[in-house]
């Protein structure tokens, strides 16, 4: 594993996409960045989140590395290949690979269809086995995921939420993929139940070897799960760190009202919050995107757009000033709960670091 | 302190294909001048159908058929529709999740706040519905409140379009506004300024909130008061940071452990086992028993009585209540002992 783990699973690299869009019939296109240059790796067997707002980009990332849509720029680099360059074939293999579970199971799973069904088209597709075993492996996807054996004769409309996103995992468990990509995989489910499916998906990645790429709006989600953080804003990375780091020494003033609206105990309803709303992507504003409702924003943020720069082991931050912003998510806080004590809580965080 | 409002046992049926189903059972709450009480509940424990049935909401398939809802000294429930009109929108507002369909796309947000004084007050003078209108848009802290008021409801942000919502419903300072999971639709850093505006027009009219919400975070950051829904009944309620701090129904404990939050992201969740039972399958008993570890006979087969402590403000309802209170004691107890 120590040798493998030195090549990152996933490596994407200035990844860019570019919608031409058109006001009206006769408007001029004019540009939309939907994701305006993005560098993460994932290393194999761990699972990187991906933490943003609506119109962050957050999902357009996952429809380019499903081959769902080609970049405008940049590459994809997926167990040593190169997503731009696959033939045919290797398209084919891909898709084994790697396997989507989408966010709604109640639009992603046919009502027409009974659920052996569903779980057996992507075999039929691949053609990985003989008619007469297909009962026998649905069988076993069903049981890998918590569901009776017997489900398979059922319909999606007989199922809770819950159990539907089962059979979307024991779909996308099928080919034995080496990786998932997870669009907001529990948003959709009632409380009770996020745990269920959370706790299911990491039982098979430590049992399966996965590796994840999970995409939330829930911060507190991504940090249950993941060894690595990415926030994105407009298209763009804020800070990507280690979870521990992420959650406990967020530098970013956007990660830390991210933080401040998940953190019960933050008091940041009476204190000061980020201001307005994100911004539209056809009109994104000039320097750092986030200067208009960040509340430290100063003069070079208007003018000048900030890289990510290292500003701790693999901690990396786009922002003039992470040095100087307070630590923590709730800078503002007035109120007088004090947030709980968490550097001491951690367990230990041994994922290879990665250079993005 | 005096409720301003006040639902004793409400029973709400609800018409539907698997037949008729009991979607409210016996519901109690008690919502206090200037508190916010939370209806925490996942979805189809009834927390909606609670707060349509104390405003004569409901819609037609539905029907409440016992219990009171004391209001200022009336029985809603004994109103007619006509007298209900008078009361929702003026001393009762309803903020709803999504704002967009709650305002009409067809007319603009000054005719849809205006409506509110038109209705309400009988004011017809154009000029002083837009100076009226102006004032709550700027209550709710909408910039260039002017210009906006000749704009449409797509012409808005989500944001912006609850903000507005909330505008229509606090135009005329009620007692008691009734939000039905008011941020789920928009994004956590305009959920936050949301919170913070209701908050702030919550101190400035001392109004009453009820919170319906499945977010336990929010909920513990926005609220006063808590009662806990599960399958149409109230299981617990109590003062908020008390029950999140010592809860004792188990279905409680259980959704605190289950919710992954940023203190606990390092340890292993714990899944409440099982589905919440489908309306038309309620058992006779206690409706948690299939789910929880605890149960015995006696909870399979009666539902369990209220039990009261703190002069009656914390409630549960489970059999297994006093030992799960002294067991959670002596619990504390041995924590405090050893740090």
């Amino acid at each position: 594993m120590a040798e493998a783990a030195a090549r990152p699973f996933m490596r994407v690299e200035g990844l860019r996409k570019t919608y031409e869009v058109r006001r009206g019939l006769f408007g001029r296109a004019r540009p939309l960045h939907a994701v305006a240059g993005v560098t993460f790796e994932v290393q194999p067997g761990t699972t990187f989140g991906l933490v943003g707002e609506s119109g962050s980009g957050k999902t357009t990332i996952a429809k380019m590395l499903m081959l769902a849509e080609p970049p405008s720029q940049g590459s994809i680099e997926v167990a040593g290949q190169d997503l731009t360059q696959l033939s045919g074939a290797d398209r084919e293999r891909f898709h084994s690979e790697v396997q989507p579970v989408l966010q709604d199971p109640y639009s992603s799973l046919n009502p027409r269809m009974r659920i052996g069904r569903i779980i057996d088209e992507p075999l039929r597709i691949h053609r990985r086995a003989e008619r007469i075993d297909y009962d026998a492996r649905v069988r076993e996807l069903l049981e890998l995921v918590g569901l009776p054996g017997d489900a398979g004769s059922r319909f999606p409309h007989e199922l809770s939420g819950g159990q539907r996103q089962r059979v979307s995992i024991a779909r996308a468990l099928g080919l034995g993929p080496k990786c998932m990509i997870l669009d907001e995989p529990v948003s959709a489910l009632d409380v009770s139940i996020q745990a269920q499916i959370l706790n299911l998906l990491k039982d098979l990645q430590a049992r399966l070897g996965l590796t994840y790429l999970l995409i939330s709006h829930d911060l507190a989600v991504v940090a249950y799960m993941s060894q690595r953080v990415g926030v994105l804003y407009l298209g763009e990375f804020m800070e990507i760190a280690d979870t521990a780091e992420i959650v406990g020494n967020a530098r970013h003033p956007y990660t830390q009202a991210l933080i401040a609206a998940v953190d019960a105990r933050s008091g940041a309803v009476d204190g000061a919050t980020v201001a307005g709303e994100i911004p539209s992507p056809m009109n994104p504003p000039s320097g750092c995107t986030f200067h208009p409702r960040c509340p430290y924003a100063q003069a070079r943020c208007r003018a000048e757009k900030p890289g990510l720069r290292e500003i701790g082991p693999s901690h990396f931050v786009a922002c003039h000033f992470a040095e100087q912003v307070p630590s923590r998510g709730h800078p503002h806080a007035s109120s007088s709960i004090a947030p709980a004590p968490m550097a001491p809580t951690f367990p230990p965080i041994d994922q290879p670091k990665e250079n993005p | 302190m005096e409720p301003i409002l006040e639902a004793r046992n409400l029973t709400t049926m609800l018409r539907g294909r698997a037949g008729v189903v009991t979607a409210v059972d016996n519901v109690s709450l008690s919502v206090y001048p200037g508190r916010t009480l939370a209806l925490v509940g996942e979805s189809g424990s009834g927390k909606s159908i609670t707060c349509l049935s104390m405003l004569g909401l409901l819609p037609s398939s539905g029907k409440l058929v016992a219990g009171e809802v004391m209001f200022k000294g009336r029985d809603l429930a004994k109103l007619s529709q006509r007298e209900l009109e008078a009361i929702r929108g003026r001393e009762i507002g309803m903020i709803l999740q999504d704002a967009m369909t709650s305002l009409n796309p067809l007319f603009t947000i000054g005719d849809q706040i205006g409506e509110v004084f038109r209705y309400h007050q009988g004011i017809r003078d154009r000029a002083e519905l837009r100076r009226r209108s102006i004032e709550v848009l700027e209550k709710v802290k909408i910039p260039a409140a002017a210009e906006r008021l000749d704009s449409y409801p797509f012409q808005f942000s989500g944001g912006m379009r609850q903000r507005v919502s909330i505008a229509i419903n606090v135009a005329l300072s009620p007692d008691l506004l009734i939000c039905d999971e008011p941020t789920t639709a928009l994004d956590v850093t305009v959920q936050l300024q949301i919170l913070r505006l209701l908050g702030e027009l919550q101190r400035q009219q001392n109004m009453a909130i009820v919170f319906v919400t499945h977010d336990l975070q929010m909920a513990a950051q926005f609220c006063d008061d808590v009662a806990i829904m599960y399958g149409g009944r109230v299981v617990e309620s109590g003062p908020i940071r008390e029950v999140f701090d010592n809860p004792v129904h188990p279905y409680t404990v259980g959704l605190l452990e289950a919710v992954p939050t940023l203190e606990n992201f390092g340890s292993r969740l714990v899944a409440i086992p099982g589905q919440q039972p489908a309306l038309s399958a309620i058992p006779p008993g206690c409706r948690f028993a299939a789910r929880c570890a605890s149960a015995n006979d006696q909870c399979r087969a009666q539902y369990p009585d209220w039990f009261e402590w703190n002069e009656g403000s914390r409630r549960v309802a489970c059999w297994r209540t006093e030992e799960r209170v002294q067991a959670s004691a002596a619990r504390r107890r041995a924590e405090a002992a050893h740090g």
